[in-house]
């Protein structure tokens, strides 16, 4: 009992100290901690830009800036990105099947894969003392492939994309896109409205006089004689010569349907089917039609001919810019500021991943 | 020692009153001069990281004194000539705007928002809208077209659904006054009637503009507060003595403190009134309970032989050590809030260590020595007698002390301590809602708020700085490329709302050079690229355009963050997620320092309050328990104080969960100067109880007439008190409200615990500082009898020391004197 008295004492005695005593451990050491947990980026962020994207049935293929590769494998409903050795900006991607593929882009990167991108690996590829930035890249059958870039660069691979040489001497202006005939025939397009032809495989390459002076961003064949290139301040130029010859398309003249006052000389004007620049443009067999996109969400379409031209905005509010085309049965899936798809009908849907 | 100082104090009460009086009309002379204002600086704790950032960098990366302004079309998308026009007043109005920073006026019609344009001639940036407002479709189609394609703008300055923008702008700190600028942007934003569209202004020169704005009211009501105390100590009291004093001595110590925290060079912040009200309270306090001893006194003494000098000398030598101590352990536990680094409580601590010790003057010594010229000590002023029903609720206190109930007290108590104590543990740090928490939710300034921060990224915002000392650092793609990486992983993160920074700049710069060509759009390869596209953006700039973005040795960057609101949690999330980054993404060159802005500053007082408040608890409970220790010789006494004071604490705290209330750099002031404020009516029943043991009497019988006499001022206090503050409750201020509440409260808790546990726990324990020599006098049942059977002589002139007893007479509710007590020859 008296034992117990003396230690109900003592506990009494030393119980102050000891709530002081938390209270400064407490207040010392304890801090609030965070709520939650961090959240991980999803694969498509609002601040990617995508330059191009490769379609087969429903699996869709995306590269763009900072070393990002994404792959869809449901038609763009969900996506995942995929693991790369290096973060340069990729520019370009190219697919033979759903495993095998090439990734193109600055600083002179090339990235080949055959597992359907769970291993990227880089590719050889020549570079120049200068700047080296591929811009597009395209795959054709029995490993062959095609890349193009700044620096007039133009390279081809014909094992899938694992080894890449020179395929013309380099030059000082920029080579933007890159296209083969049906016939094996190759055309090239750049800057100051440059145009390349080399009707030997790429041995030997001719410079083509176009009739503008603006940099051509876009071209893409038909068949082996019809072809569309397109480029700034919506330039539209059409070949049915495999490339020799082009005429601008798109712009018609345009009778003023409000009446004409008297005195007033005839009201008439040429009329740009738009001013806008162009960075794509692609021919959908499946369709039967031209397709074309630019800046500030602007869509283009064509009839076979590319002779009537409509174009508009993919969304009233949406002004992104698109680079790419990917063909799907329906309509055409665009990279860009975003990824989306348009269908036939004009239906624009933007995938995101919330 | 108490005997001599207080017969010393009656001898020469003309000079004490004389000399009080004259100090009193010099120092509210200086007191009436004191600055009635916030200042932002003092609410910083300067040694802090976050803040020593924010103040190198807060000149070019943007204060914490950011006013946004929106302008919303009530029908169609802003792209009206009658929108942008009242966009175009407001922006040029501000310019004439006091302090204003003139060249952080950012909106559409500033120069600050600019397209980046390639032609002919090179790259040209020019303004949005400056200076010609568009005025034909045409015109404000293509102005449409710029905004949708300048991430610059169309997010951070006209919301996505193109229905409203913002004007921000930002002050010169050292210039800024509060209410001028809340009097001048008020005035320009009422100026602007224009049908169609909705002008809302917020930040935290508005907010605290606010609170000047409600300064009168609430002024109005401390002075109601004091009138319904008058009123209610009149009814109670009946008596003038009890009515005025107390009043006079609130009002004594309330000059004194204002008028010395002037001379000092102490500015009173309107946000802490409450404080002011709940020292004034305790000056109140200590008056009542003065009177209340003096009017037992007075009743001890015959009728007729009345001698006022002779109470107030007693009443006074009685008193001064439980006031004293009292008045010492207040001062000691407030002073210890100077310890938090926050220049704000450094000062409101001075001030409160300040008043309180004025209390001991105005209260303690000046209320009995006025005392001493009462003119008819047993007359009333009004018949109405209402102290029957506190003798019943204090025979209710006797009752549940002496009888098996004190140990369901006892465990009441416990149960309430880990009840409270565990809703204390939610606690927030910080604001614990969305909107400010010192107006109403309902408040203009709140919808405001909301408004804004539904419509864009967030109004509040946080820098962080990238980059060192190096010249020309932040333009190496190292930073750059480390900022654009920085930001993605904050923009997912749900308690950001977006970020800005010069790398969103510098590629839509580099593509604009490109042709436009978005294959473009990415940061310069080199230093020397990087360099060359802030030249261009910045040819044909103005001074100061960059200045958000980078500093001008380019060796700093800053990444804003807009933050949607400044709740606790969100602040501190985003913190730590800032760090985790910081982490895994070093720098070879340069680093991260956090944080500026308003949210990086709030979030420096959030990191250090919670920490602060523990440890002030600490040390103010340690100065208690060695205060008491030392005056009762004895470590129990100081065990036995830290139950009134831990109890009003964890019930504070808790109380502050349930209410939502968080620990902000509002409240703080009101929790930290609280935490010593507990105890001096536990320590006047307490000491009580130990004089009438001392006298002789038995415990039962000394806790009763403790009870009925200390008791009954504790009583009368609180009540009057609890009433007046709740008052406070109509304020338009939500702050003031809830820290009237919070007052309310621990008025409350204290008086509960002095008149139910501490006696209880007096007569279970009987710890020896309290029983002395007289320890367990045994309760004998009969010795009440014997003493109140002792005859009782009317003669006034027994001079026996017999032991005091009292009871109570029902029908009066006054004590039946039973003896008298010694008189003396004066």
């Amino acid at each position: 009992m008296r034992i117990l008295n003396l230690f109900t004492r003592l506990l009494i005695g030393a119980l102050p100290w000891l709530v002081i005593a938390c209270l400064l451990y407490v207040g010392l050491f304890v801090k609030p901690e965070p709520i939650g947990s961090t959240v991980i980026p999803t694969a498509i962020e609002s601040r990617d830009r995508f330059y191009s994207l490769v379609a087969m049935d429903t699996v869709l293929w995306a590269v763009g800036a900072d070393g990002k590769i994404v792959r869809s494998e449901d038609a763009g409903a969900s996506w995942q990105v995929q693991p790369v050795p290096v973060t340069a900006h990729f520019q370009d991607i190219a697919a033979w099947d759903n495993n095998t593929a090439v990734v193109v882009g600055n600083e002179g990167v090339a990235l080949h894969t055959s597992d359907g991108g769970e291993t990227w690996l880089q590719s050889t590829a020549p570079v120049n003392d200068v700047v080296n930035k591929l811009l597009d890249v395209k795959a054709y059958a029995n490993g062959e492939a095609w890349a193009v870039g700044a620096f007039g660069t133009i390279l081809f691979s014909r094992d899938y994309g694992k080894n890449w040489s020179y395929a013309r001497e380099t030059e000082d202006f920029i080579i933007n896109e890159i296209a083969k005939r049906d016939d094996g025939g190759l055309v090239a397009v750049g800057e100051f409205g440059s145009i390349l032809i080399s009707q030997t495989k790429g041995v030997d390459w001719e410079s083509v006089t176009a009739p503008v002076e603006s940099s051509l961003m876009a071209i893409d064949f038909k068949n082996e004689s019809t072809g569309i290139a397109a480029g700034l301040e919506g330039v539209l130029l059409k070949t049915v010569d495999g490339g020799f010859n082009w005429t601008r398309v798109g712009n018609s003249l345009v009778f003023d349907k409000v009446e004409v006052k008297p005195g007033v000389a005839f009201a008439g004007d040429w009329r740009d089917v738009t001013t806008e620049h162009i960075f794509a443009v692609v021919w959908h067999e499946e369709l039967n039609r031209w397709f074309g996109v630019g800046t500030k969400g602007l869509w283009l379409e064509a009839d076979p001919s590319a002779v009537a031209w409509q174009s508009g905005r993919l969304a009233p509010k949406d002004l992104a810019w698109h680079t790419s085309i990917a063909k799907i049965k329906d309509g055409v899936v665009l990279g860009g500021k975003n990824l989306g798809r348009l269908s036939k009908d004009h239906q624009w849907l933007v995938f995101q991943e919330l | 020692m108490s005997k001599n100082v207080a017969s010393w104090l009656i001898r020469f009460r003309v000079w004490v009153v004389g000399v009080i009086l004259l100090i009193t009309l010099a120092l509210s002379y200086s007191a009436i001069k004191i600055e009635v204002k916030t200042v932002f600086q003092d609410l910083l704790p300067s040694d802090h990281e976050y803040v020593k950032t924010h103040n190198k960098f807060k000149d070019t990366f943007g204060g914490s004194n950011l006013i946004t302004i929106m302008v919303e079309s009530e029908q169609g998308d802003i792209f009206q000539p009658h929108v942008l026009g009242a966009v175009d007043e407001i922006t040029k109005g501000l310019q004439q705007v006091s302090a204003v920073n003139p060249f952080q006026i950012i909106s559409l019609a500033s120069k600050k928002l600019k397209e980046v344009k390639a032609s002919t001639s090179g790259i040209e940036t020019k303004p949005l809208m400056w200076p010609e407002l568009p005025e034909t479709k045409a015109e404000l189609d293509e102005l449409r077209e710029k905004v949708l394609r300048n991430s610059l703008v169309y997010g951070p300055y006209v919301s996505g659904d193109l229905t409203s923008t913002l004007i921000t702008v930002d002050f010169i700190d050292r210039l800024l006054d509060y209410e001028t600028a809340f009097n001048e942007i008020s005035t320009l934003v009422n100026t602007i009637d224009i049908s169609g569209v909705k002008v809302r202004v917020v930040g935290d020169p508005m907010l605290y503009g606010w609170v000047n704005f409600y300064l009168p009211e609430t002024l109005n009501l401390v002075l109601m507060a004091g009138l319904i105390l008058f009123l209610m100590l009149f009814g109670i009291n009946r008596t003038w003595r009890g009515t005025i004093l107390p009043l006079i001595s609130g009002f004594v110590s309330a000059i004194w403190a204002l008028g010395i925290a002037n001379l000092i060079g102490i500015n009173f912040d309107p946000l802490v009134i409450v404080i002011a009200m709940l020292i004034t309270a305790r000056a109140v306090s200590h008056s009542v309970q003065i009177i209340t001893r003096f009017d037992e006194e007075i009743d001890k003494i015959e009728e007729g032989n009345e001698s006022v000098g002779f109470a107030a000398n007693l009443t006074l030598s009685q008193l001064l050590r439980p006031g004293m101590l009292g008045i010492a352990t207040d001062a000691c536990c407030v002073a210890v809030v100077a310890l938090s680094p926050i220049p704000l409580l450094q000062k409101l601590a001075l001030l409160a260590v300040v008043w309180v010790s004025t209390v001991a003057i105005s209260s303690i010594i000046l209320t009995p020595v006025l005392l001493s010229w009462v003119k008819h000590p047993r007359g009333y002023a009004h018949p109405v007698n209402v102290s029957w029903l506190i003798h019943r609720l204090l025979d209710l206190c006797h009752y549940l002390t002496i009888s098996k109930m004190r140990y369901l007290m006892v465990v009441w108590t416990v149960i309430v301590f880990f009840v409270c104590g565990y809703f204390a543990l939610g606690l927030k740090v910080g604001d614990a809602n969305p909107g400010s928490p010192i107006l109403w939710p309902d408040s203009q300034y709140n919808q405001d708020s909301a408004a804004i921060n539904n419509k864009f990224q967030g109004a509040d915002r946080m820098f962080v700085v990238v980059g060192g000392e190096t010249n020309d650092l932040a333009k190496t793609p190292e930073v750059l490329q480390s900022m654009q990486k920085f930001q993605r992983f904050m923009e997912v993160q749900p308690e950001v709302g977006g970020t800005l920074s010069m790398s969103d700049v510098l590629p839509s710069v580099n593509r604009t050079l490109r042709e436009g060509n978005p294959r473009y759009e990415e940061l310069g390869s080199s230093q020397d690229i990087n360099g060359e596209l802030l030249y261009m953006f910045e040819a044909g700039a103005e001074p100061g355009d960059m200045d958000r973005f980078v500093d001008t040795d380019r060796g700093h960057a800053s990444v804003t963050l807009f933050f949607r609101d400044r709740q606790g949690e969100t602040i501190r999330t985003a913190v730590a997620r800032i760090n985790e980054f910081i982490d895994e993404n070093p720098l070879s060159n340069g680093e991260y320092q956090l944080a500026g802005g308003l949210i990086g500053v709030i979030a420096a007082v959030n990191e250090v309050i919670l920490s602060g408040q523990l440890q002030s608890i600490a040390y103010a409970l340690l100065i208690l328990v060695v205060l008491c220790t030392v005056v009762y010789r004895s470590s129990m006494a100081g065990m036995f104080f830290m139950v009134p004071v831990v109890l009003s604490n964890t019930v504070t705290f808790s109380f502050m969960s349930y209410m939502g209330i968080g620990m902000n750099i509002n409240t703080v002031p009101v929790a930290a100067l609280g935490i010593g404020l507990g105890v001096d009516y536990a320590l006047y029943i307490v000491d009580r109880i130990k004089q009438e043991l001392q006298n002789g009497l038995d415990d039962k019988t000394a806790i009763e007439k403790a009870l009925h006499s200390a008791g009954k001022g504790v009583v009368i206090t609180a009540f009057v008190l609890i009433v007046s503050v709740l008052l406070v409750y109509m304020s338009s201020l939500k702050f003031q409200a809830e820290m009237g509440l919070l007052v309310a409260l621990w008025l409350t808790v204290s008086a509960f615990t002095a008149l139910f546990v501490m006696p209880a726990l007096v007569y279970i324990f009987k710890p020896a500082f309290i029983y002395g020599d007289a320890k367990l006098s045994a309760p004998v049942p009969n010795n009440r009898e014997a003493i109140t059977s002792v005859p009782v002589s009317n003669n006034g002139n027994v001079n026996t020391s017999v032991p005091v007893s009292t009871s109570w007479d029902t029908n009066s509710g006054m004590p039946v004197s039973r003896r008298t007590a010694e008189v003396i020859n004066d």
